[in-house]
């Protein structure tokens, strides 16, 4: 493949204990030589996670992916034909992960690395074992799917995935993670705020969904700042949840400890 | 056809204490009528501030803004007319009748001056006081197309005060959106923030004594002590490109992070 979606950012107001419980319920592990200041970052072995302290100016949530491609310039150059207002840039060097950053025709921002670009640290530049509980899929939410999905599609020869004839999400995989986009309307916020366009949720490969929930309750039991937020409580609650159940990649449903949204499966990729 | 951008929601984990932070540098006021269940809400005597806990999938930011119409129909049908969506809410809302979106995506909310799910503070709204909200920076694809978008269906008007170079300002007379465009460039020695609300503006009586009244509150009570802004190489240039693209002359971040813009 020309492009693996391997790496996922989170921007947290509690980053340091997030880490923790991506550790503890997935069996993520850490770098060994990371940079306790500037973020926790995690991995399954393939997909690296940042979890970065919520600063100024920015939201807390599920932030941005990243693309790791075979070569850097021709993923740009791919880019600007698609579509010529679309831009890269240069990324300040103490990420571990992003030589660039750039973002799809709904603005969707996404950082581009390249294998044995030389600058990679942390969980990106070394070598680790896949662990058995790993990212199955990362979730866009956009105005303009198919154009997205066509972008995603050319620039990084993501493979479409077969779908439903009446479904108007699409579903890009790199033959490890994929990559779903799916049709933001504002219809399917009858009962709900309206949320906002752009990272959704983040989907996990399990060996049994079951253990899942023991160990979420096993986990909780040992410690409660590793509880995991209420869904589908009261009406509103109950629409939120049934919005998110529409994603065919997840089976089960649950949040980190501060509501991100984790679908899990048992099928296997 | 009148119309006030009198309305502005925060999602925050921190929602309670996030509350404290306004009320206690910034004067504004709860409702007495207020529900401590579901959001705080509290107000400057025109807009109305909702500072919601963050719920499930959601991100914790400075959510979306709200326009009071007095023409809620004709509003709805000239927004149609555009092809944008226009959602009826949830009667529990004390603010909005219907949410719906500009041409870009920008989610706000949608309510009729003196209509019956009015409540909170968005019932209890005439008084005067020294420090208010007075402007919104939003950072979007198409910023001269939603600039006429604001003012094609409600009414707004380009301000003639003070705009940020290269932005457009619209206002009701009293509020004013400063609209911007997004430009992933901006963001070349800092994170990267997707288009959206990127700050809060206040104006306050006396810059000096607002500057005074941080310090002693922060020492007060670090709790509600403003976040940190402009520090290392990457605040530095956030701090300038805020500086950049907005009209006050001081600078901070709630307790959440979400940046404030102050004018005197």
């Amino acid at each position: 493949m020309f492009a693996k979606l391997n790496h996922i950012a989170i921007a947290s107001d509690q980053y340091a204990i997030n880490a923790r419980f991506y550790e503890a319920l997935f069996g993520l592990r850490s770098a060994k030589n990371y940079r306790p200041a500037r973020a926790a970052v995690v991995s399954d072995g393939r997909v690296g996670m940042n979890i970065i302290p919520r600063r100024e100016g920015r939201a807390s949530g599920l932030d941005h992916f990243g693309l790791e491609v075979e070569d850097i310039d021709e993923a740009i150059d791919r880019l600007h034909k698609f579509d010529p207002s679309l831009t890269a840039i240069k990324r300040p060097p103490v990420r571990p992960f992003a030589a660039y950053s750039g973002h799809d025709p709904d603005a969707n921002i996404f950082d581009i690395s390249q294998k044995d670009i030389g600058f990679q640290k942390d969980v990106y530049a070394e070598e680790m074992e896949t662990t058995e509980r790993h990212f199955s899929h990362f979730a866009l939410r956009t105005l303009h799917a198919e154009r997205c999905a066509e972008f995603y599609s050319e620039v990084f020869e993501l493979t479409p995935l077969n779908k439903k004839f009446d479904d108007a999400n699409y579903y890009l995989t790199d033959g490890n993670m994929t990559l779903a986009i799916l049709q933001w309307r504002m219809a399917d916020y009858d009962d709900m705020d309206p949320q906002r366009l752009g990272p959704d949720h983040i989907g996990f490969r399990v060996e049994s969904i079951d253990k899942v929930k023991e160990d979420i309750d096993d986990l909780t039991g040992q410690n409660p700042l590793m509880r995991t937020r209420a869904m589908g409580y009261g009406t509103e609650g109950q629409a939120r949840l049934n919005l998110f159940k529409k994603c065919p990649l997840g089976h089960h449903h649950i949040t980190d400890i501060e509501g991100v949204y984790i679908d899990l499966t048992e099928e296997p990729g | 056809m009148a119309s006030k951008i009198n309305h502005v929601a925060i999602m925050s984990a921190n929602y309670a204490i996030e509350s404290k932070f306004y009320e206690s540098y910034f004067g504004m006021k709860n409702s007495p009528k207020a529900r401590p269940t579901r959001a705080v809400s509290i107000g400057d005597g025109y807009v109305g501030m909702n500072i919601n806990p963050r719920r499930a999938g959601r991100p914790g930011r400075f959510d979306h803004y709200g326009i009071q119409v007095d023409d809620l129909e004709g509003t709805i049908e000239k927004l149609k007319s555009r092809g944008v969506k226009v959602l009826k809410r949830p009667s529990t809302r004390p603010f909005a009748n219907y949410s719906t979106h500009d041409p870009d995506g920008n989610v706000f909310d949608l309510t009729e001056a003196g209509g019956e799910n009015i409540k909170d503070v968005y019932s209890h709204n005439n008084w005067e006081q020294p420090r208010t909200i007075s402007h919104l920076g939003l950072r979007t694809m198409h910023a001269e197309e939603m600039a006429q978008f604001y003012t094609e269906m409600f009414d707004l008007k380009p301000t003639n005060g003070p705009v940020p170079e290269g932005g457009h300002g619209v206002t009701d007379g009293r509020m004013t959106m400063m609209i911007m465009q997004w430009d992933l460039d901006d963001y070349a020695a800092t994170g990267i923030v997707g288009p959206g609300l990127d700050y809060l503006g206040f104006k306050v009586e006396d810059m000096d004594a607002f500057k005074n009244d941080v310090e002693e509150i922060s020492a007060n009570n670090p709790l509600i002590a403003p976040s940190p802004v402009g520090t290392g190489p990457e605040g530095k240039a956030r701090l300038e490109m805020l500086r950049r693209t907005s009209i006050g002359s001081y600078h901070l971040a709630d307790v959440d992070g979400i940046l404030i813009d102050v004018t005197g």
